[in-house]
């Protein structure tokens, strides 16, 4: 009877529903306040996720770069690949002719400078078709150019399948 | 020295190394074209490479019964030497209709296609190799 009338005495006090709607304001309030807490977040992450793709790109663009730029041990190195597939490989040859769908590649793995590239360098040939007949071949591009390792891994598959 | 007949080389094939007795002789690489010759009486076409590093070697090479269908050559500049690019048989345009292999004196035709931009298609009967 004393706890039936203690219960009374707080829920039937006259500011109790006031009470009420400011814990209902309140926990209304944290949970957009945590919403918006994980909305900023998603922003975070997002942004932190452009500025980590920027970066990425940026740094391939920089390796890319050098890339180009042939350094002498890349090229030592790719000259000494060729050097080797030559005479172990192409019996002493200096050139390799590999076939694709549109024409011929040759490959100089040794041999004289050819328009200023120094050798191991490639020259590709295209078909020349007349009514969908081949008539000719002709160099694709006026020069050669330079070896990759590409290149050079597919020189060695193409030994491999010959085999 | 040996001659060589190459007159049957595969179509499309570049054809600028060959293997004379035991040693391979690289066009491309290893020779330079010095001088370029017509005999129009002969209808010989004819072409001399020099060795690089030993300038003594040379390989000759010529197109008998020939018959040049296009070029683009000064035959009297030859102040610098050419660097062959692709040599190769290939098929023409007969009586601009058809393509073909042969003509009927059983000429084939062939491309010759320098780095320095000169290039010559022609026919022939022949096409021997022989080195110096």
């Amino acid at each position: 009877m004393k706890n039936l009338a203690v219960a009374k005495t707080i829920f039937f006090r006259p500011k109790f529903p006031i009470i009420i709607l400011i814990l209902i304001m309140l926990s209304v309030g944290i949970k957009i306040s945590y919403e918006s807490f994980c909305e900023y977040r998603k922003i975070n992450h997002f942004v932190y996720f452009c500025e980590k793709v920027s970066d990425f790109v940026k740094n391939e663009t920089i390796t890319e770069k050098s890339q180009n730029e042939i350094s002498v041990d890349s090229f030592e190195n790719i000259r000494k690949q060729a050097l080797e597939i030559k005479e172990k490989l192409n019996n002493g040859r200096n050139s390799v002719t590999i076939e694709n769908s549109t024409g011929l590649i040759r490959y100089d793995l040794d041999g004289k400078a050819h328009a200023n590239i120094p050798t191991p360098h490639k020259q590709e040939y295209i078909k020349n078709s007349v009514n969908g007949e081949v008539k000719s071949i002709s160099r694709a591009t006026k020069n050669p150019a330079p070896l990759t390792q590409q290149d050079i891994d597919l020189i060695k598959l193409f030994f491999n399948q010959k085999k | 020295m040996k001659t060589i007949e190459i007159t049957n080389i595969e179509l499309f094939q570049l054809f600028t190394e060959v293997q004379i007795e035991n040693s391979y002789i690289d066009l491309h690489n290893e020779y330079e074209c010095i001088k370029i010759f017509y005999h129009s009486h002969k209808k010989r076409l004819v072409f001399v490479f020099e060795n690089i590093e030993n300038r003594i070697k040379k390989v000759f090479l010529w197109f008998t019964k020939c018959e040049i269908l296009n070029t683009q050559h000064l035959f009297f500049d030859m102040q610098n030497a050419l660097t062959l690019d692709n040599l190769h048989r290939g098929k023409f345009l007969q009586n601009n209709e058809c393509l073909t292999e042969e003509t009927f004196d059983k000429k084939k035709c062939f491309y010759l296609e320098f780095l320095e931009g000169q290039f010559f298609e022609v026919l022939s009967q022949k096409v021997f190799l022989k080195n110096v």
